[in-house]
């Protein structure tokens, strides 16, 4: 029994290689259910009219876009499909390069920069940079990515703060991140936000969605395999489900070995001081 | 005057920034409106200036580990070598050139993803080593992490109806609930921090202890 209490961790790493890479390379297919937050969120951006503005926060690094890029790419697609005109920002480091990644595997590689869709690149400060966008768009976006003035751009003519932009969505692990643009965008603007997030950031952002703070959000590599299937273009976060799954249950099963000798090991404590008290109570009798 | 100063300039331009966030857009307020816009630019330069300043102290630092030949040299050899490419080839080339994208696609995106992804093995032992229930309190703990996992993957959807409802009322509900009562709490600390500061009673900002 106690065995199971202790495991080798190669053991253990050695599963969860077995379990994540069998069903990436033979996919089992467990059928996924839309939460009804992704549902919300692919229905307040398919609201949105042709040609309105979208403001795409690219506030995550290569090395969350495993979870976070799939959530960018599929919403990415939908607003091809829906023809807004997306002005690409970021307040992470290396959000620039994510953006160019990511308008370079859509179909917003088929459209017209700086007319359909732009890159302004990264500003830093974080949430007083946030704040800075919110009130003077070209004035903290000056240049676009590669140096160019963002108001020779014809995206940019018309745009000056968050009250000029229909949406923003934000696609970011940690800060700045959707809070920030509550805090500093929605509070003055009232400007309607879509937030991706990882998935334990969800219960972070999940008072702001239910205050209508935050319109949408999509949690972790789930929310993003959700939204793939609703645009119909199921990608890697669709063929990653399986292995999630797989992983979760994984770890279930481990928690569950090492408790099995906890819990017989309290049953028969238990048995053993009800028996003790029986005995001490015959005893006092004698 | 050492630190009646800086407070004084501390509390005028979180005064200017917290008014420009409610006053209108009332052509006598302007001028409120046009300050908080040019403090927010500097900070903006300042934090640029930050980063600078944090890639300094970094370079010196294992320039130091290096020269000293202190254990773990390697990988400040490898840390400063790194910086100094991505810093000549931005710099230089730009970081829309084709050596940039090489460099950050092939070298520093699968590097970060790497480290990213191997934490799933540490959660995994983390998980099966510390989630030793032997109290009432850690057997509900349990059990409710066991709902939520199922039920925030399609597997738990697959096994029973049951577990994406519960997961999300856990999520909706009392998780919520708790998270809301934190970032309240936050808050009010942050408000009651920053009427301190501005009576100059919290000066530790500045240095000192009292």
């Amino acid at each position: 029994m106690e065995r199971l209490q202790s495991i080798p961790k190669a053991w253990i790493y050695v599963i969860l290689l077995v379990v994540l890479a069998g069903p990436l390379l033979k996919p089992i297919g467990i059928p996924i259910q839309i939460s009804d937050e992704v549902r919300t969120s692919f229905n307040a951006i398919d609201s949105l009219a042709p040609g309105s503005i979208v403001v795409f926060g690219f506030d995550y690094a290569p090395g969350s876009a495993a979870e976070m890029e799939p959530q960018a790419l599929a919403i990415l697609e939908h607003l091809a499909e829906k023809q807004v005109k997306v002005i690409g920002i970021s307040f992470q480091a290396q959000g620039p390069q994510m953006a160019e990644k990511a308008f370079a595997n859509t179909a917003w590689a088929e459209k017209e920069y700086g007319v359909d869709y732009i890159n302004l690149g990264y500003r830093a400060g974080g949430q007083a940079a946030v704040a800075a966008f919110a009130s003077d768009i070209p004035g903290t976006f000056s240049t676009d990515y590669s140096g160019k003035p963002s108001t020779s751009f014809p995206i940019m003519q018309g745009i000056k703060t968050a009250a000029d932009i229909d949406m923003i969505i934000t696609i970011a692990p940690g800060q700045p991140g959707p809070e920030d643009y509550v805090r500093q965008v929605y509070g003055t603007y009232r400007t309607r936000i879509i937030a991706g997030v990882p998935a334990v950031a969800i219960t972070q952002v999940a008072p702001y969605v239910q205050a209508g703070q935050i319109e949408g959000i999509l949690g972790g590599l789930p929310g993003a395999a959700e939204y793939e299937l609703l645009v119909e273009k199921p990608g890697t976060a669709v063929a990653a489900m399986d292995a999630q799954s797989l992983a979760h249950l994984l770890i279930i099963i481990l928690i569950i070995l090492r408790n099995i000798p906890n819990f017989f090991g309290a049953k028969q404590a238990h048995a053993q001081s009800v028996s003790n008290s029986t005995q001490k109570g015959r005893g006092g009798r004698s | 005057m050492k630190t009646t100063l800086p407070v004084a300039i501390m509390t005028v331009i979180a005064l200017i920034i917290i008014l420009d966030f409610f006053v209108a857009d009332a052509p006598s307020v302007q001028w409120i409106k046009q300050s908080g816009l040019v403090l927010r630019s500097w900070g903006i330069v300042i934090s640029a200036f930050a980063m600078g300043l944090g890639a300094v102290n970094l370079l010196r630092r294992h320039v130091v580990t290096i020269s000293r030949r202190e254990s773990g040299a390697f990988y400040s050899v490898l840390l400063v070598g790194s910086m100094l490419i991505m810093i000549v080839v931005g710099i230089g080339a730009g970081q829309d050139s084709p050596v940039y994208d090489f460099l950050f696609s092939n070298i520093l995106s699968p590097a970060s993803a790497t480290m990213y992804a191997s934490i799933a093995f540490y959660i995994v032992t983390a998980a099966y080593r510390s989630f030793s229930a032997k109290s009432l309190e850690s057997w509900v703990l349990l059990l409710t992490a066991v709902v939520v996992m199922l039920g925030k993957a399609p597997i738990g959807a697959a096994i029973s109806g049951f577990f994406p409802v519960a997961a999300d009322w856990i999520q909706n509900i009392p998780n919520t609930a708790g998270m809301r009562a934190i970032m309240m709490g936050a808050a009010l600390g942050v408000v009651s921090n920053a009427v301190k500061m501005f009576l100059g009673l919290d000066r530790t900002y500045l240095g000192l202890r009292d």
